[in-house]
């Protein structure tokens, strides 16, 4: 691990001014960056610990919650008012890493992470997102955990994130500081897809901190869940996951919110899904088509076209599940 | 002389593909020589990091090969000689591990599980895969349970940190968890034992706060009791390669059985003193045993 310094600022500003050192990073819980500093892939000549900021969750007027980046992952998916009000972030937490990583990540480490692609962490293989311009050994390679929807040809990672994948379907607005003030991105537009600089994976500046994530008042939310596919029953990173909402009102559907984790660049709200069935009565038959509809566009791999089907049946089956009136 | 990325971590050490560095500091001599080896291994690294699951045979061995090679004394002299990258290197930092006070000065890049177990030779916390994967380096912070391998000490400065050394009472009277541990053989190797012990013991204070888990049926509801599926879920951070889980997940439900053991509030209990590591590890009588 390369030497670096250390600082634990006690606000967003002073954290600014200690971020804006050449090859400095924000630290959270560790859990990602850590790791990745022993590999070799991240070495940060200065950690500016951001543990000490903002980790309260006030009400908004409107009934929002908003929620400071440095809550730890245990504490965001036990408070009352998320686990009521939008039941499907709390379970796209639950559904990530384990106890003891849930209970040292941070909100805001989380939207940050990097992919868990092999090649990524590999130093001896070819990674655009690594050494940008050097290739992509997943392309030919075992990828089999690899992006079917919106991949380049320089980069086919996945976001790993459960708790972006429900953000992404509530609509979520992120907080950003940095040295040019202040400014708020939805969070959709927070992470980018591959194209050819999959280097790039967030629209942050340089230097800028997410200071919080804000909640909109949403009551369809309260009809929400989160299911997750992977290859054991915990502990694993998603093949597939689906976060969705759904507003059922004298027979059609009034509403509807889908978001797809473990197949793109980013957390991939499922717009079309979403188009396809607003104003429609709610039928096995009916989720097919718009699940289809959204998969019609995927560019599976070598050995990840299983997941195009997977994504399809899971979108079904959790919203049939929604539609039963089973959260 | 410069020791900077030359200087090896634990980490390093363990991984097996340390860049060793010996440096000689002769007496009196300005004159420093220096030695290094440079990525040891290096080319056979994916052998390396299935070697560095069997932490304790790359500890034991590597470290008392090459232990030289990161006394503290040698990085004082670069820490003299180069101020402005001090922070780097060694710092004085202040903890609160079972119920006592520690200072001790360690490099930044020390993880918690190596200052616990290199630093203060509390060596309950295993390093299993250091990447946060297998749950045996699982110690508790302000009653939490966290992976000490992927936790850098610094930031863990004033907390409260109790590990499996710390779980007995100031008697030395096991745990009920433990005491449960080995009435049901919970364990075969014991190499994972005491992160589950901490994890379960963190797992329980979840519970009793009401964090719902993946299999809660409904997150909205109060109170969440601990079934078999819930305990199983909860504990899937921590892995056992013996294959010890019934004797496990029956130690747990029996001890945190609902009525039976509230989960204890370890921390504050830990400063009204717990056994200290310098008292040391003694078999339990039969009679503490059963109690």
């Amino acid at each position: 691990m390369n030497p670096f310094t250390y600082t634990r600022p006690a606000d967003a500003a002073a954290a600014i001014h200690e971020a804006a050192h050449a090859g400095a990073r924000y630290l959270g819980g560790g859990t990602n960056l850590v790791d990745l500093m022993r590999e070799g892939v991240e070495r940060p000549a200065a950690l500016v610990d951001v543990t000490g900021l903002d980790r309260t969750i006030t009400e908004l007027p409107d009934g929002g919650l908003r929620i400071g980046a440095a809550i730890s992952n245990t504490a965001l998916a036990a408070d009352r008012r998320v686990r009521t009000r939008y039941p499907m972030l709390t379970r796209a937490i639950v559904a990530g890493a384990s106890a003891q990583i849930r209970n040292m990540a941070t909100l805001g480490g989380n939207l940050l992470q990097r992919t868990r692609c092999l090649y990524f962490y590999d130093d001896a293989a070819r990674c655009n997102k690594r050494q940008p311009g050097s290739g992509c050994d997943a392309l030919e390679g075992f990828n089999r955990m690899h992006a079917i929807l919106g991949a380049s040809d320089a980069c086919v990672a996945t976001h790993p994130s459960d708790l972006c994948v429900a953000l992404a379907a509530l609509d979520a607005t992120v907080h950003l500081e940095g040295a040019d003030g202040k400014r708020a991105l939805p969070f959709e537009a927070l992470h980018r897809l591959p194209g050819d600089t999959p280097e790039r994976e967030t629209e942050l500046r340089p230097g800028e901190l997410i200071t919080a994530i804000e909640l909109p008042a949403l009551p369809m939310a309260r009809r929400s869940t989160y299911r997750k596919v992977r290859d054991r029953a915990s502990y694993a990173f998603a093949l597939v996951s689906v976060a969705a909402a759904l507003e059922i009102e004298d027979g059609t559907i009034k509403d509807v919110r889908v978001a797809l984790g473990g197949v793109a660049h980013k957390p991939w709200r499922a717009r079309t899904v979403e188009a396809l069935l607003r104003g429609q009565q709610p039928s096995e038959e009916v989720f097919r088509r718009a699940s289809a509809g959204e998969l019609s566009s995927a560019r599976p791999l070598r050995d990840n076209g299983f997941k195009v089907e997977l994504a399809r049946r899971t979108i079904v089956a959790v919203l049939s599940q929604l539609a039963g009136g089973r959260p | 002389m410069r020791c900077n990325a030359e200087t090896p971590t634990q980490d390093d050490i363990d991984a097996g593909i340390a860049n060793i560095v010996v440096c000689f500091v002769p007496p009196r001599s300005a004159v420093f020589v220096i030695f290094t080896i440079r990525q040891l291994f290096e080319t056979q690294k994916p052998w390396l990091k299935g070697r560095r699951r069997s932490a304790e045979f790359q500890q034991s061995t590597v470290l008392n090969l090459f232990g030289a090679a990161r006394r503290p004394a040698d990085l004082r002299v670069e820490r003299s000689r180069k101020p402005a990258v001090r922070l780097s290197y060694e710092v004085s930092m202040d903890f609160w591990i079972n119920g006592r006070a520690v200072s001790v000065d360690i490099d930044l890049r020390t993880s918690l599980l190596d200052l616990l177990r290199d630093q203060l030779s509390l060596i309950g916390a295993k390093k299993g895969c250091n990447q946060g994967a297998c749950g045996a380096c699982t110690v508790l912070a302000d009653g939490e349970r966290i992976n000490a391998c992927l936790a850098l000490a610094v930031q863990y400065q004033g907390r409260e940190i109790v590990t499996v050394e710390g779980l007995a009472d100031s008697h030395g009277r096991m745990h009920p968890l433990q005491a449960a541990f080995v009435e049901h053989d919970g364990f075969q190797c014991g190499y994972c034992t005491p992160g589950q012990l901490c994890s379960a013991v963190g797992m329980a204070a979840e519970l009793a706060r009401g964090v719902p888990s993946q299999v809660t049926g409904d997150v909205a509801a109060e109170g969440i009791a601990l079934s078999r599926d819930e305990l199983r879920e909860r504990m899937s951070g921590n892995l056992c390669r013996c294959g010890a889980h019934n004797g496990i997940v029956a130690a747990i439900a029996e001890t945190f059985a609902e009525g039976k053991n509230a989960p204890l509030d370890l921390p504050a209990r830990s400063r009204s003193g717990f056994a200290s590591a310098e008292a040391g590890w003694r078999a339990p009588s039969e009679e503490e045993k059963v109690a």
